[in-house]
């Protein structure tokens, strides 16, 4: 696997990404064999690093992209971590960023760096004897990131056909990090969407209300963001017991679908590690019941809930004000020892009417690793591909929609060549992936 | 006579060996006799079956007998090793005649060397032949598989299968490079190691294994791997000792043919209607080669180039004839098509030019 970081969020993320993946590493408290442990850490020294530099601190495997010095230079002369960059991997034009504007990264600054980036992809692709993909890191808001990002996707795309592409996409608070948020979103997602092989859509505002309810965290710094995010993805993609576990079958099973191409993790426990200690740790079936409950959505259905159309019943006092949202596949991985008196099990996941009616087969994955996760006696995470999404997405269409309208700040944009059309596009894009979750109808109830 | 006695013992242990045919002493006296007995004749036919499509193999001729029994196979082989004796081939299920399938299992032994060949088949194909050492069982995954009912459902269905087969087949092609890359390695990394040219990835792994496990607890995996190395060395024990004594079984076969020569056998007794089968048989298949042969004969020509592969004993260290083969073979090969390009383009303006001068009005624009 090959990351790619881009822009200033992405950047920062993947240093606190491969800062967690060390801690992972160094963990003393595993819970497992000594060979077992050995074994888990050989796979992820494989996965996410490529060799030993000089000063025998390991290389993380990544390219790293940005338009300013300011980021790059701080993590690139971190000297807190036990491991660093290969110096030719750092890709940095110091011309004052991207101005939060999509069209300069994807058409201007992604063309002039374009060839630069892939000879660094290819040198470090050709190293690998195993190469499942790339997972790209970017953030839709600003313009590094969502610009550039898009187009070495789509590089990426025709020059490794063959190859699996992930994309994880931060997408910014509803209000007020940048004024051309909106558009820069939609016209990533909608990019991405055709070009990418799965994106993993993660929400700032809901990294952040982990921060601050889950673990109280006040005031929260974006570290404490990168860190949760960083423990979503890794609960994913760090090795698994007894099969490999890589992005192909991840996407085999979660994203084979080409109109379903989004994807959210859900995880559980989020605790603070101050008061990790006192904390009770809660079996297995509570964590999984409340994953499930992740997937709930409000019932907002008038036909439902108002209740002057029914008959009166006794059932009606069990009218749920919440239903089960339609997942069209999920993928369950736990993390930690299983002691017999608490197994895991995992019917709640298997129901079938918590997914689309024509899938038939295989809708739920679980794979579970004995070795703790991060010091954790216990984590999941649910990798869900439903229709969640389309609210959120709903939300963003409406915004970018509303400032369209009035050609907000749409000159911005056309000073780089930018069309209506592509606009237009990209709503259309979108406004599908939106129509196709909605439509998503369950199986029935048995 | 004891001794012929151990030498045909020996001869049935390796051939329930090596091809897992249940062979007695007892079948071999009772052949040269012509007695007719339960097994023997059946027991017959079927090594010479096996050992028949063997010497074939060796010989590199294709063949395709699946629509045969056992005995018109078995026949067909050796007609194609050109087996002369007509009375073997005139042998029906039936007939009560068990010396000349004797005879024709000596001929076979005698000039075509069948039992090394064998022994080289089994020794490639076991646990040291491999080039890794274990094979995955592969475990089927039952899965209830319904169709949908709606008309949408079922192309949404459709899709989603479909994505799945192709991530699969994403990962089945990488994997396989990563085995070939990784091979590759432990081969680069064990050149000249133990006197061979490189060691297989199977020999790697057993060198690790050696020496990193406890030998007083072993798995069940490395007693099944004992298990096979020991067939195997009792096999070639076998062999060995076979080999040593193989030429009293000869002696004793000349007792056989003596045998044969005083038994009274007149061209009356052989069933010719049984000669004549086989006979149009072979010519039916023959005629069909020889159809196929002709249709292929043109594009036969362009195939004449045959990937070859070297055994590694019979690679050189340090040597790069192999490298400069290629690379004459290869540039033989360009200069060839090269030439042929030249030729094509020759010809080519040519008759551009012809068609240019029968067009004798063509106006021309620059």
């Amino acid at each position: 696997m090959l990351t790619i970081q881009f822009g200033q969020c992405g950047n920062q993320l993947g240093h606190t990404l491969f800062s967690e993946i060390l801690s992972d590493l160094e963990c003393t408290n595993t819970g497992v064999s000594y060979n077992t442990n050995y074994q888990y850490s050989e796979e992820t020294f494989n996965k996410w690093f490529s060799g030993i530099s000089k000063n025998n601190e390991r290389l993380a495997r990544t390219v790293l992209v940005d338009t300013e010095q300011k980021v790059i230079n701080k993590i690139y002369n971190d000297k807190n971590t036990s491991w660093t960059y290969s110096t030719t991997n750092v890709i940095c034009q110091a011309e004052g960023g991207c101005a939060n504007n999509w069209a300069f990264g994807y058409l201007i600054k992604g063309y002039e760096l374009s060839d630069v980036i892939l000879n660094c992809v290819r040198q470090e692709v050709e190293k690998l004897d195993y190469f499942d993909g790339f997972l790209l890191l970017l953030s839709s808001a600003g313009g590094t990131g969502s610009g550039i990002g898009s187009y070495i996707t789509k590089l990426l795309r025709t020059e490794y056909g063959k190859r699996s592409i992930v994309n994880t996409t931060i997408l910014p608070f509803s209000f007020g990090e940048v004024c051309t948020q909106n558009y820069n979103t939609l016209l990533t997602l909608a990019k991405l969407y055709n070009e990418s092989d799965i994106n993993i859509l993660i929400e700032n505002e809901q990294i952040y209300n982990i921060c601050t309810n889950s673990l109280k965290k006040s005031p929260t710094s974006l570290r404490d963001m990168n860190k949760v995010i960083s423990e979503k993805l890794l609960a994913v993609f760090q090795p698994v017991d007894h099969i490999n576990h890589n992005i192909n079958s991840l996407l085999s099973q979660i994203a084979c679908h080409p109109s379903y191409k989004i994807v959210t993790i859900k995880s559980s426990p989020h605790i603070s590690a101050t008061s990790a200690s006192y904390e009770p740790v809660c079996n297995w079936n509570s964590y999984m019941h409340h994953l499930k409950q992740t997937l709930r959505i409000s019932n907002l259905n008038l036909q439902l809930t108002n209740v002057e159309l029914k008959i009166p019943s006794k059932s009606l006092r069990n009218t749920a004000h919440y239903m089960y949202t339609c997942s069209v596949s999920n993928f369950l991985i736990t993390r930690g020892l299983i002691p017999e008196q608490d197994p895991i099990m995992t019917n709640i996941f298997k129901e079938k009417d918590l997914y689309a009616n024509w899938n038939m087969t295989d809708w739920f994955t679980h794979l579970h690793q004995n070795r703790k996760f991060l010091n954790r006696d216990k984590f999941l995470a649910l990798i869900t591909n439903n229709s969640q999404i389309s609210y959120s997405l709903d939300v963003l269409l409406n915004k970018a929609w509303k400032s369209y309208v009035h050609s907000a700040f749409l000159h911005l944009y056309k000073q780089f060549g930018l069309e209506e059309d592509d606009f237009l596009q990209a709503f259309a894009i979108l406004e599908n992936v939106v129509k196709n979750y909605k439509e998503l109808v369950p199986h029935a109830k048995q | 006579m004891s001794d012929i006695k151990s030498v045909l013992c020996l001869l049935c242990q390796h051939l329930n060996l090596s091809i897992n045919v249940m062979m007695k002493p007892e079948y071999f006296k009772l052949a040269k006799f012509n007695t007719m007995a339960e097994n023997v004749a059946d027991a017959f036919w079927k090594a010479l079956n096996i050992l028949g499509y063997h010497a074939v193999k060796e010989k590199q001729i294709e063949t395709d007998f699946k629509q045969c029994d056992t005995l018109r196979t078995t026949k067909l082989y050796f007609a194609y090793l050109q087996y002369p004796a007509i009375e073997f081939y005139a042998l029906s299920e039936k007939s009560k005649n068990n010396r000349p399938l004797l005879l024709a299992f000596a001929w076979l032994l005698g000039t075509q060397d069948i039992l090394n060949i064998i022994i080289r088949i089994n020794l490639s194909n076991s646990v040291l032949g491999r080039e890794c050492s274990q094979l995955n069982s592969v475990e089927k995954k039952e899965t209830q598989y319904n169709v949908p009912e709606t008309f949408s459902a079922q192309i949404n269905n459709i899709l989603y299968l479909n994505g799945k087969v192709n991530y699969n087949i994403k990962e089945i092609s990488e994997l396989i490079s990563q085995k070939a890359k990784l091979v590759n390695r432990i081969h680069a990394a064990s050149v000249n190691v133990s006197g061979l040219p490189h060691l297989s990835v199977s020999e790697a792994a057993l060198i690790k294994r050696v020496s990193t496990t406890n030998k007083n607890a072993l798995s069940n995996e490395d007693k099944i791997y004992i298990r096979e190395l020991s067939t195997i060395a009792s096999l070639l024990d076998v062999h060995m000792k076979w080999s040593k004594k193989k030429h009293m079984f000869f002696e004793w076969m000349v007792t056989v043919v003596q045998e044969h020569n005083i038994s009274e056998h007149q061209l009356e007794d052989i069933d010719w209607n049984e000669v004549s089968k086989i006979i149009s048989l072979l010519h039916c298949i023959t005629r069909e080669k020889f159809e196929i042969l002709s249709s292929q004969k043109e594009t036969i020509n362009c195939q004449d180039y045959e990937p070859k592969c070297i055994s590694r004993l019979l690679r050189i260290q340090g040597n790069n004839t192999e490298i400069e083969n290629w690379f004459s073979e290869i540039s033989a090969e360009l200069a060839k098509k090269t030439e042929n390009l030249n030729n094509e383009k020759k010809k080519l303006s040519e008759k551009l030019e012809e068609i240019l001068e029968s067009i004798p009005h063509c106006v021309q624009v620059s």
